[in-house]
């Protein structure tokens, strides 16, 4: 077997195996400790609750995977927008990058009743505090990926009369994505916490309306559920956003 | 090639330190060379070069030496990129270009492309270049599939379209093939004509490079900093 595939499939494995433990340790709490529904649901339980849901389970992920995918593809756009308005613009970058440090700062959470003051419910709002959340990270590391460039292309533009000030999108764009895959991967988690939160606070559906809801109602099977569900799309996310970034600086993954 | 003339050098009477042969270039052409006059720089309190004075009239010099011996830093003197703590470098060149070690090329971007955004040419003027033969096999490929040598093929014509005064290459030969190594020497040492009157300052640290009778070679120790050294290469 091929050495790479056969490492894959073992730690595949591993990951399967530290699944199935985790389930064994939940049975053995529960059948052990006899722990009531009400504070660990049994396995069973939140397998049922899947079908007892109206709107279905299924549902509510859809709309939480839809909000988070769409936040942080316009979050990681934005924050690279600005981060190359930034580098071309000096000026303008030194005027407002105290202001974006500032406001990176801040928990987006702790900006939440802006937002819900301003946007109310709507799905704007929504996005806007996974925007916020995430752009301001992006826009720093963009602009500092461009501002670190390697000297050979210091040289280079130097030689060709090309001023760091007006550098071409064909160099700055793709300088800043080969080095925002950690920054994005980061970001894609953030901008999970931030929908729960916000879907938390006010929402018709998803995950978080559906942990929001539930916990009113002490329905722990059900929290537990979507509790799953938003550590599966969680993961999926974190997967996807690796493997496409892997596609998008293709000259640096070529090789691998 | 024409006859080989020793090269006159001169060291300050406190300093002796002058490493190497040194022969002088028949191959003047045009308005070509380069003048250091007393130069000195620093890297913060590490002193590179002191009272350093070189006049080369050739077309084409070659710097040699160990690493570390301040061949880059010199040819980033002569290019502008480093300033000199004191002393002056004539004549100033309106259009120098570099040729780093590490290749300078956009590794997302095609051969063509590589050219045509950096030096804003067209497709047909690339097709102009004394290199375009040998690269336009690869020209559309991308160039982190492109080996070292092609990569620095690519740079050498980009570079050679733009018609520079001062072409500044450092250690160009490392990590590439024979035949590419050869074709670039030949380029440098018999450009077409329209290229005749680009200085070309090459550092290398490979005896076998540019080997030829009627090179004008400039030889450093690898003893730092170098003091009082007076080159004076005429044709």
């Amino acid at each position: 077997m091929n050495p790479k595939l056969k490492e894959k499939l073992a730690n595949i494995a591993l990951s399967l195996m530290g699944s199935v433990l985790l389930l064994v340790l939940w049975i053995s709490l529960k059948v052990g400790l006899h722990i009531p529904d009400r504070y660990l649901p049994s396995p069973s339980a939140v397998l049922h609750a899947i079908g007892d849901l109206e709107p279905s389970f299924w549902y509510h992920c859809a709309v939480t995977a839809t909000r988070l995918v769409i936040g942080s593809i316009l979050g990681i756009a934005i924050g690279i927008a600005i981060g190359i308005l930034f580098s071309w613009q000096r000026t303008l970058g030194r005027f407002l990058l105290p202001s974006v440090l500032s406001m990176r700062a801040i928990p987006p959470v702790a900006a939440i009743p802006f937002f819900l003051l301003w946007f109310g419910f709507s799905e704007t709002g929504k996005l806007v505090i996974i925007v916020f959340g995430i752009a301001f990270n992006i826009a720093v590391a963009t602009l500092q990926a461009i501002n670190s460039m390697p000297e050979r292309y210091r040289i280079l533009f130097k030689s060709f009369n090309i001023p760091e000030g007006a550098l071409p999108i064909s160099y700055s764009l793709p300088v800043a994505l080969e080095t925002l895959g950690p920054t994005v991967r980061f970001s894609v988690a953030t901008a999970v916490g931030l929908v729960v939160v916000a879907e938390l606070l006010g929402s018709q559906a998803g995950l978080g309306y559906l942990i929001q809801t539930s916990r009113s109602t002490f329905a722990m099977h059900t929290i537990f559920l979507a509790t799953f569900g938003l550590a599966a799309i969680a993961s999926i996310a974190d997967w996807a956003s690796q493997r496409l970034w892997r596609i998008i600086v293709f000259w640096k993954t070529s090789d691998q | 090639m024409d006859s080989q003339k020793k090269m006159a050098l001169s060291a300050m009477p406190d300093e002796k330190r002058h490493p190497g042969p040194f022969e002088t270039s028949p191959q003047k052409s045009g308005n070509t060379g380069i003048d250091l006059n007393q130069l000195s720089f620093c890297y913060g309190t590490s002193p590179i070069f002191n009272n350093l004075s070189i006049a080369a009239s050739a077309r084409l010099t070659v710097l040699r030496g160990p690493s570390g011996c301040g061949k880059t830093t010199l040819l980033k003197l002569c290019m502008g990129i480093l300033q000199p703590s004191s002393g002056s470098i004539t004549p100033e060149h309106k259009k120098p270009v570099f040729i780093s070690q590490e290749d300078a090329l956009f590794p997302w971007l095609t051969g063509m492309q590589n050219i045509q955004n950096v030096a804003g040419f067209s497709a047909e003027q690339v097709k102009t270049s004394p290199l375009y033969p040998r690269i336009q096999g690869f020209l559309e490929r991308r160039a982190h599939q492109m080996s070292f040598g092609q990569r620095r093929l690519i740079e050498v014509a980009r570079a050679l379209l733009v018609k520079p005064d001062l072409l500044c290459l450092d250690e160009p030969f490392n990590f590439i093939d024979p035949p590419s190594r050869a074709l670039i020497q030949e380029v440098l040492m018999e450009p077409p004509p329209h290229l005749r009157d680009v200085t070309i300052l090459v550092s290398s640290h490979y005896d076998s490079d540019f080997a030829a009778p009627g090179i004008t070679t400039i030889s450093f120790d690898g003893t730092l900093p170098v003091k009082n050294l007076v080159v004076s290469v005429k044709s």
